[in-house]
């Protein structure tokens, strides 16, 4: 008896130091299956281990894409939807290229672009796929690879979980630990209202980042980057992004364009990166020529 | 140690054996999006073999940069990293481990974090978010061969071609 003990805390031992859950679940349960410990104490040690999350980068997809549905469920009480399937359609398709060569093409629920109805210039990316585009931006961009350029700035949000960087990590703490907590039995009535306070909070948090206080100048640096990357890994002329920028710029010192700079600030340094990371990517992209009918086209009615 | 030590010690060992020939065998992923392709090659529309949901489990053979080439049940394909992660989606109530042929649905069952129950709930204190909005962003559907069509006219990458 003494030596199962014994065995069990050697057990547990190996569990709490073993490299990653997986090995820890994998080895609680051929030990069950043993016999060494019972279902209830592979349970009690998974917890354990359930319990070791601790910071956003440990969120699934799936918690992700919750959270992002009512991310851009708050956005939209603060922005119509631009209805016009035509051209969400096109948003849509250039979004989805740009994807595809991206660093996270597949998540929970795939990338989905919507336009919003405003004049304001401005573009938010929810976690979980859901990038919104302004009707003010859309008549800004100066063609497609531009627009793409702007869609891979706003995945690269979503790839590098710049948003889920916004929570507070204290809630996060609190989540994981009632989850952990509660991972071998059915959460009760008061973990789900607390659970849902802590959603609340950290959708506040994002929020608050995308519409009002906006990523930092790193973060913003370090989208631009990889937006290039993408937009010229499936084609498109790596410059896209930084003809927007400077249209963009030129809003700025008219006065215009609030929005944008608020979530997405605009600034000289900020230019000068996009330039450096240019310089990874000169003579790619194809010709745009096809591109710009259809650009044209799709664009046409927002620039009467 | 005792013989009898030695006895008790064996199955941890075992254990723990099997755990580190596991990692070096190749590691198992499941499958961490709602669903995902089982493809014929390392790119996008390369013929599908099957789909998978999230919860499956898989084996990896081997790694072609972003791509991993797994074992999922009897068959063999390929899949894009982002598909996949190393950590065990697990369901709780009976503890039970989510088998191959659990669904996107079972899987959020699971209770372990922020999912639909907890969207309810959130819901139900704030009735004036448009949800349903949210929903039809969501279903809005590009199918690759629409996507593959647009690549082509517009002269970018052709990801069609094997």
């Amino acid at each position: 008896m003494m030596m199962r003990r014994l065995m069990l805390l050697a057990l547990i031992a190996l569990v709490l130091t073993a490299a990653c859950a997986k090995v820890s679940q994998m080895t609680t349960e051929i030990a069950a299956d043993q016999g060494l410990i019972s279902q209830d104490q592979k349970r009690a040690i998974d917890r354990t281990s359930e319990a070791f999350r601790k910071s956003f980068e440990d969120l699934t997809e799936e918690e992700e894409y919750y959270l992002g549905r009512a991310v851009a469920a708050s956005i939209l009480s603060r922005y119509p939807i631009h209805d016009d399937p035509e051209l969400t359609g096109y948003v849509n398709r250039v979004g989805q290229a740009v994807v595809l060569a991206s660093d996270r093409p597949e998540i929970y629920n795939g990338y989905h672009f919507a336009v919003l109805d405003t004049d304001e210039i401005n573009a938010f990316a929810a976690p979980g796929g859901f990038i919104f585009v302004t009707r003010g931006l859309l008549a800004l961009t100066p063609d497609e690879d531009a627009l793409a350029g702007v869609l891979g700035h706003e995945v690269s949000h979503i790839a590098v979980r710049h948003g889920l960087a916004s929570i507070r990590k204290s809630r996060l703490v609190d989540a994981f630990a009632i989850l952990g907590q509660e991972a071998g039995k059915e959460l009760g009535q008061q973990d789900i209202l607390k659970l849902t306070e802590i959603f609340e909070g950290a959708v506040g948090d994002i929020v608050r980042t995308l519409v009002e206080s906006g990523y930092d100048r790193a973060q913003e640096r370090e989208a631009d980057r990889m937006a290039i990357a993408f937009a010229s890994g499936i084609g498109y002329g790596p410059d896209g992004l930084g003809r927007f920028l400077e249209a963009m710029a030129g809003q700025e010192s008219s006065g215009g364009g609030l929005g944008v700079l608020r979530s997405h600030p605009m600034s000289e340094d900020r230019l000068e990166a996009a330039r450096e990371a240019l310089a990874a990517h000169v003579g790619e992209g194809t010709d745009p020529q096809p591109r710009q009918a259809r650009f044209r086209t799709h664009l046409a009615q927002l620039r009467e | 140690m005792n013989r009898r030590a030695l006895r008790g010690a064996a199955p941890l060992l075992v254990a723990s054996i099997v755990a580190a020939a596991t990692l070096i065998a190749g590691t198992p992923l499941t499958v961490h999006v709602r669903e995902t392709r089982l493809r014929e090659d390392a790119k996008f529309w390369a013929p599908s073999i099957a789909p998978l949901t999230a919860g499956t489990t898989v084996d990896e053979i081997e790694k072609r940069g972003d791509w991993i080439r797994v074992r999922a049940g009897g068959t063999e394909g390929w899949l894009h990293a982002s598909a996949v992660t190393e950590t065990r989606l697990t369901l709780t109530g009976g503890g039970e481990d989510v088998d191959a042929t659990a669904t996107a649905d079972e899987v959020s069952l699971a209770g372990k974090g922020f999912d639909e129950e907890i969207e309810k709930a959130y819901r139900a204190r704030h009735a004036e978010l448009d949800f349903a909005a949210v929903d039809r962003i969501g279903d809005f559907d590009v199918s690759e061969t629409e996507i593959q069509a647009f690549l082509e006219a517009g002269g970018l990458a052709d990801w069609g071609t094997p």
